[in-house]
């Protein structure tokens, strides 16, 4: 029940249980429908150029483990920002994360050529995200610290004030501007590709390990300000590491994948229910349900509605809101 | 643990606090009697929060400094402080779904590895700690659902888990009945008895001050006004000019003195 690894133990067999079978379906569904024994066989076969592995390899494989990046990303961001606001509506993307990286990419689409458009897409929305956090939380500074109250209000109405620029700026702009920036902004996994594939296990790698070693101090950060800081907790160090983790692992997801939102608020939330307030469980369990949240709806969305393929930024939102709605009002 | 002889001594060296573009202590020098309990008492906004707050180091000085053994506060890690220094505040709120052994286990933070790993030393001065303060059958209810005499306990377990020599206490006994009031400040004497500890709490009841602290400290618009035993420090000349209301005071046949407001 304490230190070490043992404390999240009762949260793996919920780990397990749900990402195991979210993840095999993501391989087994698709343009055709695999058999599990068929997937099986292609990854065991001494075969290297079955049709089967090909599609796992360039498609299927890299399509899951990027739904299953962002969405663990996004979750571990909502669980660390929760925490360090104390407030569990706190999702990344009401820092203005979203707004700032569509703001950013809708300049680009602008005056960059398509070409170097493609190019620069993910740094630039990836500084656009982290450029609207940091303004948020300086703006948040109220008599020498960041108040948590002030920082949502601030992120919600500078984020709707910068996504009001940005649909500005798109709408004033040549169509296909505007069509590609729907595109690039809703939450669309399928401009995932090996680069960024590595560059979303490279945030993860860090973010993980660091978020699970600050968790002792977040759970106690929870006393408050002063109780935490007299059992000898650096209060400032750790809520600016929180922070800092939280921003770059959903900047990262927002300009890799767009804007799937709320995974960071319903993943720590649906993980909380289960393993309860313990931050070291919960950002294990939340990692995994976002996970499986992502995965899931990008699986539904480019499998259940024919030719055309549904953003899971709008599965999510659409399956994950009403559960999350379900949850607050009947529990 | 350190002998009771070399126990650690806290004092403030002409400290000034305050808030951006207040101040409220000014230049104050005063070294915490060591192995005593002492008690802060004065008018609301006198400055006793303030004071207490700086000496934990969670206000830095304006100017001056706070000594600990000698060496600035500041200059120390906050671990290392915690190991010796410790203040619980005022309003502490226990996270929702927290067990009272959670809790008192927040005190060992500071003697733990970054990891926060637990050691069976942890969990037998956790154990002792609860023990301690009445609360072993308790240990694993929730702190919400305790009483108010008993959250305030579990708060007072994860100090002693702590296992700081100076405790700093800052008004542990608002919200409380006369009946647990009096239950926590027989707890907090005994830590001083039993366990040796350098306490200091800022109090309201001026006649729970004269029973529980060895000696009283008057503080009044931020300046330490008399310091000493209760019935030399609480006399009516002292609480009129304090307070700014009259009261007489009778000395019990215990020596302690009672105060009577008449307004």
């Amino acid at each position: 029940m304490h230190g070490g690894f043992h404390e999240s133990a009762h949260a793996l067999p919920v780990c397990r249980d749900l990402s195991v079978p979210g993840c095999v379906l993501g391989l087994l569904a698709g343009s055709y429908w695999l058999s599990p024994h068929r997937l099986w066989l292609a990854l065991t076969s001494s075969e290297t150029q079955s049709a089967d592995l090909r599609l796992l390899s360039t498609f299927r494989l890299p399509r899951v483990a990027g739904a299953v990046l962002v969405g663990a990303l996004l979750s571990l961001s909502g669980c660390l920002l929760q925490g360090v606001t104390r407030n569990v509506l706190a999702d990344p993307g009401l820092l203005g994360l979203h707004s700032g990286a569509h703001l950013a990419l809708v300049i680009l689409l602008v005056f960059a050529n398509p070409v170097a458009a493609g190019y620069l897409r993910v740094p630039v929305a990836f500084s656009g995200a982290v450029a609207t956090a940091a303004l948020v939380f300086a703006a948040s500074r109220h008599r020498g610290s960041t108040s948590r109250d002030l920082l949502l209000i601030v992120g919600m109405a500078l984020g709707a004030a910068l996504h009001a620029v940005g649909l500005l700026v798109a709408f004033s702009a040549p169509s296909e501007v505007l069509a590609r920036a729907m595109v690039w902004t809703t939450g669309n996994l399928s401009g995932i590709g090996g680069r960024e594939l590595s560059l979303l296990g490279l945030v993860f790698v860090f973010v993980a390990p660091v978020a699970w070693g600050i968790g002792k101090q977040l759970d106690i950060l929870a006393i408050g300000k002063d109780g935490a800081s007299s059992v000898g907790v650096s209060v400032n160090r750790v809520r600016l590491l929180a922070m800092a983790l939280g921003v770059l692992g959903a900047a990262v997801c927002v300009a890799v994948g767009g804007a799937i939102a709320s995974v960071g608020l319903i993943a720590p939330n649906l993980a909380r229910r289960l393993v309860g307030p313990r931050s070291r469980p919960l950002l294990l369990l939340s990692a995994c349900c976002g996970a499986t949240l992502v995965v899931l709806a990008d699986t539904i969305g480019r499998t259940a509605f024919g030719m055309l393929e549904l953003p899971a930024g709008i599965l999510v939102a659409a399956v994950g809101t009403p559960y999350f709605l379900w949850l607050l009002v009947i529990r | 643990m350190k002998a009771s002889s070399a126990l650690p001594h806290l004092e403030a060296d002409s400290l000034s606090l305050g808030y951006p573009g207040r101040n409220v202590i000014d230049a104050l020098s005063f070294a915490i009697p060591v192995g005593k309990v002492t008690a802060l008492v004065g008018p609301n906004a006198c400055g006793k929060s303030t004071l207490l707050r700086g000496l934990a180091r969670l206000l830095p000085p304006q100017h001056g400094a706070v000594l600990l053994e000698g060496q600035n506060l500041l200059a120390q890690s906050t671990r290392s402080v915690a190991r010796r220094l410790c203040l619980l505040p005022q309003h502490g709120e226990a996270p929702e779904g927290i067990t009272a052994r959670e809790l008192a286990e927040f005190g060992r933070h500071p003697h733990r590895n970054w990891l926060g790993t637990a050691t069976p030393k942890d969990d037998q001065v956790v154990a002792e700690a609860l023990a301690d303060v009445g609360l072993s059958a308790q240990a694993d209810s929730l702190v919400e659902e305790l009483s108010g005499g008993q959250k305030q306990r579990v708060w007072l377990a994860m100090v002693l888990a702590q296992q700081a020599e100076i405790l700093l206490l800052d008004e542990p006994t608002t919200f409380l009945d006369p009946a647990h009031q009096f239950e926590v400040l027989k707890l907090i004497r005994e830590l001083n008895t039993k366990h040796g500890r350098t306490i200091v709490m800022v109090l309201h009841d001026l006649n729970l001050a004269a029973r529980f602290a060895d000696s009283v400290v008057l503080m009044k618009d931020g300046a330490l006004l008399a310091h000493g035993p209760a019935a030399e420090v609480l006399t009516p000349a002292a609480i009129q000019l304090v307070y700014g209301i009259r009261a007489e005071v009778r000395i019990e046949d215990d020596g302690v003195p009672l105060i009577i407001f008449r307004g």
